[in-house]
């Protein structure tokens, strides 16, 4: 298919980005998605590299719902200009292009109409040691487990609240790591007082209860209440020091203990990925629960900016179920918007998954209560604490920029230089944005986000002087 | 909500706001207000921290950039080019630059002792990389311009520039040296500003000023938000706003926003002992190895976003002059809003038949380097001394149709 006859641009092929594309290919609309990985998926659905054992990729439960999506999907091919191994850097919003990374050269689509699909990271926790070999995100490990065929370590545990920590868990006893623990942040007694909305239907109840049991057969402890304190060792990770939280999740540090270790997962949370639709200049909102800013929608998924829509988790984190419904609302509105349908028409062709999608999102609103975040972790590092790993920048620093009036972000940013690394603050920015928050008393609305700019992951100069146009404008 | 009047609002907190603040509050009788507006494209932030006096009178740095957008304009418009050497800036603002270099050592022991914040000042100075005989024809005329600053300046054939500097191309072949162009560091420079004016008293406050009240053409007040300051005197160094602090006080100040876009690379080992310039861009390694490549010069109102096409002719022209470059990566992109004055000299001091405001605006290109000297004339008038350099060319009475406006 000729890249030219594509009509709109879909940033991510994860389950949002591949049911948007389905959802347009159904009425004739041929689309280009562009997404760095060599392989569809996004990170939920993420297959194993090429010519690497699939058999833990397979065993997964959500295998079959991928399965079921990439079918849908390879049916539909011909209507999809699909644009692998692409990063997207950025907005050249002059030129009305989006730009991206193929091959070590910097290529460009349009930037309108344009379904953003780019899912969301993990939340980064910094506390004293975080920073040793062997400390890692859970989503890390269990991708190096599930898709790069690599065992992380040989004793690991897996401390955060959620439940891929279980997912995480499993996969890695079922590659043969032994697993010292699960440590979960969450009460046991809110768990069970939530379980029934929690599991909405039965599916989800019965798979939550086949991990929790799996720990149990495989004598896998689970600690409820219980989170991190600090991790220990010479030059790499030998211990991990856990401790009972407080309702606000703040150690109770008489009642620490340590286990041994040589890996551990830290997974406490997840950030939408809004850098794209902040550099478009779309509105964004806040919401604690549902991962931090987000772009403003409409009951369509439509931005405040005319031809921009997003969906899945960079709208906020509700998970791959309610992405896969985003992702057709998310088309269905650029259908209305040009006129291939009507809006009753789509209203009565999505009444189904909205139904679900509200389920969903309810589920994900009692699972607050069990595993939303809480002031303690704040709390956790000590003055000698990286905060930003790119910049080498203290805790101790950040009090000190604090102290001397700092208000925002961009203050934090120009004082502390935090988020002035190669990530741009994806790894700091929530827990720094937080903290200010936690310290001044003021709204996250307030305290700001960082400002991501092109490019937004670094790339060789070279990449720069070597332009090709994706498109002939 | 009335607050406390005190003596003096400084409006704008960037180097320029800070840098005046700093110097006021040496006298502890005199009670400051420092407005801190944030805005993107604040320059101050986005500057690459060069201490340019020679390189950027004689249009240098930014300027070079500067003369090739305006000789491709006039040439565009069919019209004869009128700049046909470099873009040079008249006498009284060489000295005005100069005598601010030398303001910087002092500076560096005060504000660290003061506030405790070392702003990297380094001894680097500034090489013009020639490839061709245009670019000797270039330096040669930049050289014989100012023969009474002969001693500030080095000619380097490409033998002694791959001694000195082994990672410029091969094929340049020679440089001039402006052996005290030198460099600092923009964002500790303005927290160091910061920090001293705190510890000497300064209130420091954010937001956004939305009106000035003028009584029988004296200023009475200033409003931030909810809040009145009554004070003596406003003091605007809004930098690329400044024009909307002037009209609330009925001046009307030809400033303009003019864009720079510049590139940052990962930080890399100590490549290069001097700051660059070459016909195409600067390049100026910082305290802690990133290198800077700046900077277009662009009229696009307050547009802050950045663009391929100039991205890419900084990258060329950044890579030509240090080829290994190639490999490395850039990390970040932004575009800052440099306040331009038509004939690019800052406008400070007094306007006629208004009492309690100032200027301290208009800096273009030079608001770092120019920042120390600006605080000390503006310290003067403050105190009813007269400036140790004459103010008359940077008033706003040299605008003739702002005059009028009034």
């Amino acid at each position: 298919m000729k890249s030219k006859t594509s009509q709109v641009t879909i940033v991510g092929a994860g389950p949002a980005g591949l049911s948007a594309a389905i959802q347009l290919a159904e009425f004739n609309i041929k689309s280009t998605i562009v997404d760095e990985n060599p392989e569809i998926g996004g990170a939920i659905f993420k297959q194993p590299d090429k010519g690497l054992d699939k058999s833990l990729f397979r065993n997964e439960k959500t295998y079959i719902r991928a399965k079921k999506l990439f079918d849908e999907f390879f049916t539909y091919q011909s209507y999809v200009n699909l644009q692998l191994g692409s990063e997207v850097l950025g907005d050249f919003s002059l030129s009305n292009e989006l730009a991206f990374l193929h091959n070590d050269k910097v290529k460009t689509l349009p930037n309108n109409p344009v379904i953003i699909c780019t899912g969301c990271y993990e939340r980064a926790q910094p506390f004293p040691g975080w920073t040793l070999p062997g400390i890692m995100s859970v989503g890390g490990i269990q991708l190096q487990t599930k898709c790069g065929n690599v065992k992380p370590g040989h004793k690991i545990a897996l401390v955060g609240t959620g439940p891929l920590l279980l997912v995480a868990a499993k996969q890695l006893h079922q590659a043969g790591i032994k697993v010292v623990g699960v440590v979960e942040a969450g009460l046991k007694k809110d768990l069970i007082k939530n379980m029934f909305t929690l599991f909405y239907n039965t599916k989800l109840l019965k798979e939550g209860f086949s991990y929790i049991n799996y720990m149990k057969n495989n004598k896998i402890p689970i600690f409820y209440g219980h989170g991190v304190v600090s991790a220990r060792g010479n030059n790499e990770l030998e211990e991990l020091v856990i401790a009972p939280y407080t309702k606000e999740w703040k150690p109770i540090q008489e009642k620490s203990f340590s286990i041994q270790v040589d890996s551990a997962g830290i997974g406490y949370g997840y950030v939408p990925r809004i850098q794209l639709t902040q550099m478009l200049k779309c509105e964004h909102e806040f919401n604690a629960n549902i991962g931090g800013f987000y772009p403003k929608v409409d009951h369509w998924q439509r931005t405040t900016i005319e031809g921009v829509y997003v969906a899945g988790d960079n709208g906020g984190i509700y998970g791959s179920e309610v992405a896969l419904h985003q992702g057709r609302i998310a088309a269905l509105a650029y259908l209305i918007d040009n006129k291939k349908i009507t809006v009753e028409k789509a209203s009565r062709l999505i009444k189904k998954n909205r139904k679900k999608m509200n389920n969903l999102k309810k589920f994900q609103s009692s699972f607050d209560n069990f595993s939303g975040l809480k002031s303690g972790l704040l709390t956790l590092p000590d003055s000698d604490t990286i905060v930003c790993r790119c910049e080498h920048v203290k805790m101790e620093s950040i009090d000190v920029a604090i102290n001397s009036g700092v208000k925002n972000m961009t203050g934090l940013k120009i004082r502390t230089r935090v988020g002035m690394g190669d990530c741009q603050g994806k790894m700091c920015g929530s827990f720094c944005a937080e903290y200010l928050s936690y310290k001044l008393g003021d709204t996250r609305e307030k305290i700001g986000a960082m400002k991501p700019r092109f490019p937004m992951s670094p790339i060789p100069f070279s990449s720069i002087t070597n332009k090709e146009l994706e498109y002939e404008k | 909500m009335k607050n406390k009047p005190v003596d003096i609002v400084i409006i704008g907190g960037g180097v320029i706001g800070t840098s005046i603040a700093y110097q006021l509050s040496k006298d502890p009788s005199i009670s400051i207000t420092l407005i801190d507006i944030k805005k993107p494209g604040n320059a101050s932030q986005a500057s690459a921290g060069g201490l340019w006096a020679i390189g950027e009178s004689v249009g240098l740095g930014c300027g070079v950039i500067f003369f090739k957008t305006l000789s491709k304009r006039r040439q565009e418009n069919n019209r004869k080019p009128t700049i046909e050497r470099p873009h040079q800036l008249p006498p009284f603002f060489f000295d005005f630059c100069l005598r601010s270099n030398d303001l910087f050592p002092d500076l560096w022991k005060e504000l660290k002792e003061i506030g405790g914040i070392d702003f990297k000042l380094e001894k680097t100075g500034l090489k013009f990389i020639m490839y061709d005989n245009d670019d000797i024809e270039y330096a040669r005329n930049i050289y014989d311009s100012i023969p009474h600053l002969k001693d500030q300046m080095e000619w380097v054939d490409s033998k002694q520039l791959a001694k000195e500097e082994p990672f410029i191309n091969k094929d340049a072949i020679g440089a001039l040296t402006f052996l005290k162009d030198d460099q600092v560091n923009p964002y500790l420079l303005m927290n160091a500003f910061r920090d001293a004016s705190r510890v000497q008293g300064v209130n420091m406050i954010q937001g956004e000023v939305n009106d000035i009240k003028v009584v029988n053409r004296k200023v009475e007040a200033v409003s931030v938000g909810q809040n009145q300051i009554p004070c003596n005197m406003v003091i605007n160094a809004a930098g690329a706003w400044a024009t909307d602090i002037g009209n609330m006080v009925g001046v009307s100040l030809p400033i303009t926003p003019v864009k720079g876009q510049v590139l940052l690379s990962e930080k890399m080992p100590k490549i290069l002992k001097s700051c660059i310039s070459t016909s195409d861009c600067y390049i100026a390694q910082k305290d802690n190895g990133e290198i800077l490549i700046g900077s277009t010069t662009e009229n696009k109102g307050f547009d802050t976003s950045t663009s391929y096409e100039q991205l890419r002719g900084l990258a060329e022209g950044a890579t030509k002059a240090i080829p290994i470059l190639k490999t490395m990566n850039c990390k970040r992109t932004w575009a800052g809003l440099r306040p331009g004055t038509p004939d690019e000299v800052p406008i400070l001091g007094p306007v006629k038949g208004l009492t309690g405001y100032l200027n301290a605006c208009g800096h273009f290109r030079t608001g770092i380097l120019t920042s120390a000297i600006t605080a000390r004339m503006i310290n003067d008038l403050v105190h009813g001394t007269s400036p140790e350099i004459d103010i008359t060319p940077f008033l706003i009475d040299r605008f003739r149709a702002c005059l009028n406006t009034i």
